[in-house]
């Protein structure tokens, strides 16, 4: 597991209160399906991975696409931080 | 006129069969029939209470069809209910059974939790005293009017006119197709839309959060939707946008109480053609009251939330009689039929067919009876687009031990938006805040949790009421 997918499911328990262990959190479990997450949880969710990874997302990318689960949220996270990387060494 | 309002299977198959599901490429929706069968072969029997904590969907939909025709009484619950509040809701209602898309660890009686049309699970709770309803019943839990552990008992007949009379309201027919991304656990997506589509003839589009502009314009035109409905939140964000609402969305329906005469003026000018209706309602009515169908309203009426659907009527409750506000009675017979839950209450007052709400919001009514609304009751607050019942909160708190007492107060953040702070007066200075968030949590909704929560001494206890705020 790769500590961005790691530090998902502990923003999911810790600050979520979703009320599964992390190692019970499937990569592919559906955040709204599966773990029950509401709109202002998506909202929280969102606000918490900007904060900790220090990344924006934008309306664009805040979609079911990216925030179905664990692994495509990943995902995101993934291209935002290697986005930000480009920016900072362009500079 | 109101028609006959039954729930017949052919009906609802016909329902499911044009049901589309947003975000779900490829997925079939479960078979009806096939769901009525397992839940009649796992033992449920006509009256018996059933929990259903499921997301926006069609599994979801045809799970409370199939409870309904099977003469079982759905309680619908929020898929985001943590596992302690689920069990205080099964011993409050005396309902034993729960169908959730993940059962979480925990006392079940006799046999494990077992499969549900491959898209849930079915479990029955140990210990609760189980109470049986009546075969067409069904509760409706509200945003925390009446406390979190209680709901309202209604008929699914009563509902279902209702409905109808909703969609007449605003126009809807068999011609649309119905955007539903409001939770359906609550009473207005499941009535004034999913019901009310039903009862037309017309095509349910179902979505779930995270709500954002591009992705409603999205599903609006990928799916040829022609009605929806948001929150004042949502269109304050839409608004904020600076897009216009995308084609062919032909009616938007809002909750009024809470959205301002601005927003509307600026819906309608950038929106011509747009057919906007501002609604009120309430869970216990069944839940709709009133419409005002703004887009043929002059701009003074903007503020109010029209007149009472036909078959309802309303009357203010005034202290003097020279107030022009008073509390609005709503008399309708789609009312429930009595609050249920740990306390329950006797029902309340009938006259013939028609029951009498005590609303306990405070209205004025204008020479031509449109009604205005001004406030709501202090113990209530709408707090991140929810009604959340303060005293209850200020309970629950007051059960973490350690806690000596709890006090919510209501105020506006940096946003302009309504939050509360809770408070906490504490015996035992260990306890901080991650503590007693994590407490609140096991029981309270993510929209009844306080935006800032306060740890004192509980020597300080009342200091805020004699300091002021």
């Amino acid at each position: 597991m790769t500590n961005i997918e790691s530090t998902i499911k502990h923003i999911l328990v810790d600050d979520l209160f979703i009320n599964v262990p992390p190692s019970e959190i499937g990569l592919d479990d559906n955040f709204r399906d599966i773990l029950g997450l509401d709109s202002l949880g998506f909202t929280e969710l969102r606000t918490q991975c900007e904060y900790v990874f220090g990344i924006t997302i934008s309306d664009e990318d805040f979609v079911p696409e990216h925030f179905s689960s664990v692994r495509t949220l990943t995902q995101l996270v993934s291209l935002r931080q290697a986005a930000l990387s480009g920016e900072a060494s362009a500079k | 006129m109101d028609t006959a309002c039954t729930l017949e299977s052919g009906v609802v198959r016909d329902f499911l069969r044009d049901l589309v599901q947003v975000d779900r490429p490829g997925t079939e929706p479960p078979l009806f029939d096939t769901v009525v069968e397992e839940i009649h072969q796992l033992g449920v029997e006509p009256g018996t209470p059933v929990m259903v904590a499921m997301p926006n969907g069609a599994p979801f939909v045809t799970v409370v069809f199939a409870l309904l025709v099977g003469g079982a009484v759905p309680v619908l619950l929020p898929p985001s209910a943590p596992p302690s509040r689920i069990e205080r809701m099964a011993r409050a209602l005396g309902a034993d059974a729960l169908i959730a898309p993940r059962v979480p660890p925990g006392p079940y009686a006799g046999v494990p939790p077992r499969d549900l049309g491959g898209f849930a699970r079915f479990a029955r709770l140990s210990d609760v005293d189980t109470i049986r309803y009546r075969p067409g019943e069904i509760i409706l839990l509200t945003s925390g009017t009446s406390g979190v552990f209680s709901g309202c008992l209604h008929r699914v007949d009563s509902l279902l006119r209702n409905a109808g009379r909703h969609a007449r309201s605003i126009g809807q027919s068999d011609a649309d197709s119905v955007l539903i991304s409001l939770p359906m656990h609550y009473s207005y997506a499941f009535v004034a839309q999913l019901l009310a589509t039903l009862v037309t003839g017309g095509r349910a589009v179902v979505a779930g959060p995270p709500f954002t502009p591009a992705h409603y314009h999205r599903t609006i035109q990928e799916h040829g939707v022609t009605v929806s409905s948001l929150t004042p939140t949502m269109v304050e964000s839409w608004l904020r946008a600076g897009e216009r609402l995308p084609a062919p969305l032909r009616r938007l329906t809002v909750g009024g109480d809470a959205f301002a005469a601005s927003s509307v003026a600026d819906l309608l000018k950038h929106n011509a053609g747009l057919e906007l209706y501002l609604t009120y309602g309430l869970t216990e009515a069944g839940p709709r009251v009133s419409t005002l169908a703004a887009h043929l309203e002059p701009p003074r009426r903007y503020t109010s939330v029209g007149l009472p659907l036909p078959g309802v009527q309303v009357r203010l409750r005034t202290a003097d009689a020279d107030d022009r506000a008073g509390e609005l009675i709503v008399e309708t017979d789609t009312g429930m039929l009595r609050r249920v839950g740990r306390r329950d209450e006797p029902g309340p007052p009938v006259s013939g067919t028609t029951t009498s709400i005590s609303t306990g919001d405070l209205f004025e009514r204008d020479d031509d009876g449109y009604l205005y609304f001004r406030s709501r009751r202090p113990s209530y607050v709408m707090s991140r687009g929810e009604k959340v019942s303060l005293k209850s909160v200020c309970a629950l708190a007051q059960t973490i031990p350690g806690v000596l007492g709890a006090e919510a107060w209501t105020h506006e953040n940096t946003a302009g938006d309504v939050v509360f702070t809770l408070d906490v007066y504490c015996a035992d200075p260990s306890i901080d805040e991650q503590e007693i968030r994590r407490r609140l949590a096991t029981v309270l909704l993510r929209s009844e949790q306080p935006a800032r929560l306060l740890i004192h001494p509980a020597t300080h206890l009342g200091w805020r009421k004699s300091a002021g705020k």
